[in-house]
């Protein structure tokens, strides 16, 4: 898989002189790859989403999406990328859900019968078909965030960016919107980056993770081989999914299991503890 | 003021109104209002709010909110009149009747009008910086007004709401908006940058096209026709 964005050691100050160092590993995403940053407050995470979206220029370091520097050729890349930002209502341009999301599509020159089979093909995609003709304001925030990433993925992005795109949301809408973008993954091939610290919710949406903590990025790789990791996770001020810990608790207490990341991993693991006989027949 | 349900107006509602093209409302709402505004006459000042009314009423706005659109106008030019210590109950008849026109005749045309239509319209005869600027200014508008209403009641939640602490009161309100000023240059960078992902150029593009004209533009026309003639034959102090 070809590598879209790459961070290398970058260094921001802000006006108010907090100066960020975003070093250790490379952040990396390739072609289709979901990938999750995680970080407790005021680790990096937003800063790191602010430069490969341009909207800030490192002092240090090199930042590259799609083979372009984000801050100096954004025009070249901004039609590849979709973003979500954590306030949604910053982003709803249209007056209805209708012309909020072909509102990219008539920017970027789409002709009205396009705009209308992709308007319907997405809605139907998102399930907001009945959203359609309403107003924006008046939408509840599990709808509104629906929305954004409605007009986010207008364009067929190759990278869809989302900041905190569970914050606020109720048990439902969170696992709407997870299987959502899952879906716009397996479906288009979209590769995201999401930043969270709803560490539950991490194995459902992502197959690599970056840990960052005091701006550095300290490890990369799979939830399981991340979330087994107590002291990194202890470091970077989070803690492990409740079933991974639950699991630990057990091993630590003499019973002989894997350690799940995810639900399913998690049924089958007890399904075995239960009843070891299936297993061995 | 709920700017938002002025939005929702315009985009759920359907009537002649607006089914028309926002060149002939615009023509309509522009008619009424320079002629208010240059009238001396009472008639012109009486039968043009009336007539704005009506369309006010008959495009789905209800009586009781816009009694609260016309709340604030009415008010301004009932203090501007007792400032000026009731000088002439005919000057201030005039005062508060340009005022109610005024606001009748922009909420009409924006309760009838989706706002895109109206800055794509714009945006056909303004430079693009002047028209990028309104419109960022009429989206953050809504969500700094959220923003105020928020922090005003976190005052009053906190105690320091009441003429029992004016002093403090008006220390806080002045603190409150120097937070939304600094929110509002916030987001209008971070509102710049989503609308450059999302395709915005400067120029905004809507399904309906400004050009377009039919036979339900007429009745805009016509009337704001009939409004500027009243407003050329009409004599200062009464009848035509």
């Amino acid at each position: 898989m070809n590598e879209i964005v790459r961070v290398c050691c970058i260094k921001h100050v802000y006006p108010d002189k907090t100066q960020v160092d975003i070093c250790g590993l490379d952040f990396v995403v390739r072609e289709g790859e979901r990938v999750a940053i995680l970080g407790a407050n005021g680790a990096g995470k937003t800063t790191l989403l602010s430069h490969v979206l341009g909207i800030l220029a490192p002092l240090e370091g090199k930042v590259e999406v799609f083979g372009v520097s984000p801050s100096k050729e954004f025009d070249k890349i901004r039609r590849r990328i979709g973003v979500v930002f954590q306030n949604v209502d910053e982003q709803l341009i249209g007056p209805t859900v209708y012309d909020d999301i072909a509102f990219g599509l008539r920017c970027y020159g789409a002709k009205k019968a396009e705009v209308v089979a992709r308007v319907a093909e997405i809605a139907a995609d998102l399930d907001i078909e009945a959203l359609l003709d309403k107003v924006p304001h008046y939408l509840s925030g599990g709808q509104k965030k629906k929305v954004a990433l409605a007009g986010a993925i207008s364009m067929k992005p190759a990278l869809l960016i989302l900041d905190e795109p569970f914050d606020g949301l109720d048990p439902m809408s969170k696992n709407d919107m997870i299987s959502l973008i899952n879906k716009l993954n397996a479906r288009h091939g979209i590769a995201t980056v999401i930043t969270t610290h709803d560490i539950n919710i991490v194995p459902a949406i992502a197959e690599k993770i970056y840990v960052l903590c005091q701006g550095k990025i300290m490890a990369s790789g799979t939830p399981k081989q991340i979330f087994t990791q107590d002291a990194l996770l202890k470091n970077a001020k989070l803690e492990a999914p409740i079933l991974t810990r639950l699991f630990c608790d057990l091993r630590g207490s003499g019973v002989k299991t894997d350690i799940p990341v995810g639900i399913d991993e998690a049924q089958r693991l007890l399904q075995d503890l239960i009843y070891p006989h299936k297993q061995e027949r | 003021m709920d700017i938002a349900f002025i939005d929702y107006l315009a985009n759920t509602k359907a009537g002649a109104m607006r089914k028309c093209g926002i060149a002939s409302k615009l023509f309509l709402c522009l008619s009424c209002l320079s002629v208010c505004l240059c009238a001396r006459s009472l008639t012109v000042l009486i039968s043009v709010p009336a007539l704005l009314l009506v369309f006010n009423l008959i495009s789905g706005m209800p009586p009781c909110r816009l009694m609260h659109f016309l709340f604030y106008p009415v008010f301004f030019s009932l203090a501007f009149v007792f400032m000026r210590l009731f000088s002439d109950p005919y000057d201030a008849a005039v005062i508060l009747l340009k005022a109610t026109a005024s606001v009748l005749s922009m909420v009409l045309l924006l309760i009838t009008t989706p706002f895109t239509d109206l800055f794509s319209f714009l945006g056909a005869f303004l430079p693009k910086v002047i028209v990028s600027s309104l419109f960022f200014a009429y989206r953050i508008f809504f969500m700094l007004l959220q923003k105020l209403s928020d922090s005003l009641k976190n005052m009053r939640l906190r105690g320091k709401f009441g003429l029992s602490h004016s002093v403090f009161y008006l220390k806080s309100i002045a603190g409150v908006l120097g937070s939304v000023f600094i929110s509002a240059v916030d987001m209008s960078e971070r509102m710049s940058v989503i609308y450059a992902i999302r395709g915005f150029n400067g120029r905004i593009y809507t399904k309906n096209s400004w050009r377009r004209f039919s036979a339900y533009d007429i009745l805009p026309v016509l009337t704001g026709i009939a409004v500027i003639c009243l407003g050329i034959f009409a004599r200062p102090g009464g009848a035509l």
